[in-house]
């Protein structure tokens, strides 16, 4: 694999955990959401 | 895993040698700014250790006062923010930060990637922490003093707190949204940065591990920042959630707590055991036994957590099918649990064993944790729960999973590490010296204690009946050998990291397994630039 390619790949890889955290990040915010919505719903 | 190191790509290995050492110059941009993974492992792990030092001054504070019956050195409302501060210090500022550490420096060179996947994030995640643990500490120094209530934060105790329960609060949001970032940017790594070959089932227990900690820990810190804002605002904004004057409900608060407190205790000994699952194998000569039930049992075991809260509750009161319900689940989790005890056993069975001063902390974790799962059944029993619910049988149990569980997992994977961190051997004959005072001294500290609470002695209290006196004796002057003792597993680290004559080599042990062992002692700054090939003759899974 040479520099380029590895630069390439890299950066594939990098900006595809972008993403994945994005996601993670929206699902921790959306049960943080959800245990404060339910209880002020419930009270 | 690599059984045969030396075929890893070695023009990679010499490649990062000659041109991956560029560290920056100045001490700032170097630990301040850092973006680098085995930098900021390095923060991680030098913050855990001073807290563990901070966290064990008060853990003596406990036991002194408890030495002896009567009210002796401090007063009991102090005596209550010692407990609290020692539980919130230990969880959330020593044995967490702990294997974040590891994760950082370990994760990157096991799955042969150049660093973790958001290393600013990275950075970000660490510093965060000095900031949340010294607001945390100053609310000592203030008139209010600290947090008292334990760390459950039960309502409304926890109501009636002063002024300071705005900065612990806000403490605990810090701490959450660090170890929140840090498991996301732990999951984005294994999924994404994985060296080619280096498959999903290729991968070390250790990584394995931590990916399923990671998901507890972004799917229960949420739930606990809910809670604690919730507590603010029933504080401070005169909301009623948990306010029963208000019509609100204290017990809810608890069902919430558990919800996350139950996988919490999972978070701390998910990661003790993949470093078990790492040392036992290398220093038996043996693939480990049953890799891939390791792995279900490890996902069933985090699964499982997410459905048992209620025995943390049982006196509270609950209807019997729900009773039946969260003790039959809870004794569920013994039966993962024990497929990772009888593959740790198998894996030593007719091995090469030698024992030096990992493998004898691994041993000593699978003995003494099972002692804490076993006393955990017990509590697991509803209608014994009754006679040992918040008595000092509670406290050696936990203990007991804690201490000889997850911090003797620590100590082990620092002795088997840190040569390869640092580039040098720490003192074997010390590292054994720390070792047995440690095993002795853990049991002389809480074994009595499950005599204590049999014989009804409650948890959290300062001072107690003549009949509880021996025991209490005991058990202080166990706690204050072995925190004596820990002084010298910190000897030992700053020997080895600044004084050792000896030099590690690249595999450290006889034969380790992990693509960590390819690179030399210490790595280079810049380690995996050009990912290895992992093939399937690299791997014993």
């Amino acid at each position: 694999m040479n520099d380029d390619l590895k630069s390439v790949e890299l950066k594939r890889q990098r900006a595809q955990a972008v993403k994945t955290a994005w996601l993670l990040g929206i699902i921790a915010l959306a049960i943080f959401g959800f245990f404060i919505g339910s209880a002020v719903i419930g009270r | 895993m690599s059984s045969e190191i030396s075929h890893t790509d070695i023009n990679a290995v010499q490649d990062d040698h000659e041109h991956g050492d560029h560290k920056p110059a100045g001490f700032l941009d170097r630990w301040l700014f850092t973006t680098n993974h085995k930098d900021i492992g390095t923060l991680y792990l030098i913050f855990s250790l001073t807290m563990f030092m901070i966290g064990g001054a008060m853990a003596m504070v406990i036991r002194a006062e408890l030495f002896m019956p009567g009210l002796q050195l401090v007063e009991p409302d102090f005596f209550n923010q010692m407990i609290t501060m020692h539980a919130l210090i230990m969880v959330f500022g020593a044995v967490m930060p702990a294997w974040v550490g590891f994760a950082n420096w370990l994760i990157p060179m096991m799955i042969g990637a150049p660093d973790m996947a958001l290393p600013r994030m990275n950075n970000w995640s660490f510093w965060i922490l000095p900031f949340a643990f010294a607001m945390l500490l100053s609310t000592l120094f203030m008139d209010s003093g600290g947090p008292a209530a334990g760390w459950t934060l039960y309502p409304p105790l926890v109501l009636q707190s002063g002024t300071n329960f705005a900065f612990v609060v806000f403490a605990i949001h810090m701490m959450g949204v660090s170890s929140i970032m840090g498991s996301i940017n732990i999951i984005a790594t294994i999924l994404n940065m994985r060296a080619p070959g280096m498959t999903l089932l290729r991968m070390p227990m250790f990584v394995w591990t931590w990916l399923i900690t990671a998901f507890l820990l972004i799917a229960v810190m949420p739930v606990l920042a809910g809670a604690v804002t919730m507590l603010l605002t029933d504080h401070f904004f005169s909301t009623n959630f948990f306010n029963a004057a208000g019509g609100g409900d204290p017990v809810m608060f608890q069902h919430i707590f558990w919800f996350f407190g139950h996988p919490e205790v999972y978070i701390l000994i998910l990661p003790a055991f993949g470093v078990v699952s790492e040392i036992l194998p290398t220093f038996s000569r043996k693939p480990l036994f049953g890799y891939a039930s390791m792995v279900y049992a490890t996902a069933t075991i985090a699964f499982l957590s997410f459905i048992v809260w209620g025995h943390h509750m049982f006196t509270v009161g609950m209807p019997l099918q729900g009773e039946l319900f969260f003790m039959y689940a809870t004794m569920l989790i013994s039966v993962p649990t024990g497929v990772k005890v009888f593959n740790w056993v198998s894996t030593m069975w007719q091995g090469s064993m030698t024992f030096e001063t990992p493998m004898l902390f691994a041993i000593g974790f699978v003995v003494l944790f099972t002692i804490g799962g076993l006393s955990g059944l017990m509590l697991a029993i509803t209608a014994a729960d009754f006679q040992y619910h918040d008595t000092y049988f509670v406290v050696a149990h936990f203990h007991y999973v804690l201490v000889p569980g997850s911090i003797f997992a620590l100590m082990a994977a620092t002795y088997y590490w840190l040569p390869k961190f640092t580039g040098n051997m720490y003192s074997e004959k010390w590292g054994k010296i720390h070792f047995w005072l440690s095993t002795i001294f853990v049991n002389v500290l809480f074994f009595p204690q499950h005599y204590l609470g049999l014989a009804g002695m409650p948890r959290r209290i300062p001072d107690y009946s003549p009949q509880f006196a021996d025991f209490n004796m005991i058990s202080s002057i166990g706690g204050f050998a072995f925190g004596a003792t820990q002084f010298i597993f910190v000897a030992i680290i700053l020997h080895c990291v600044f004084r050792s004559k000896v030099k590690a080599t690249a595999k450290v042990w006889d034969n380790p397994i992990g693509l960590e062992w390819t690179l030399e002692s210490p790595p280079a700054y810049h380690s995996f630039s050009t990912p290895p090939v992992v093939t399937q003759d690299m791997v014993r899974q």
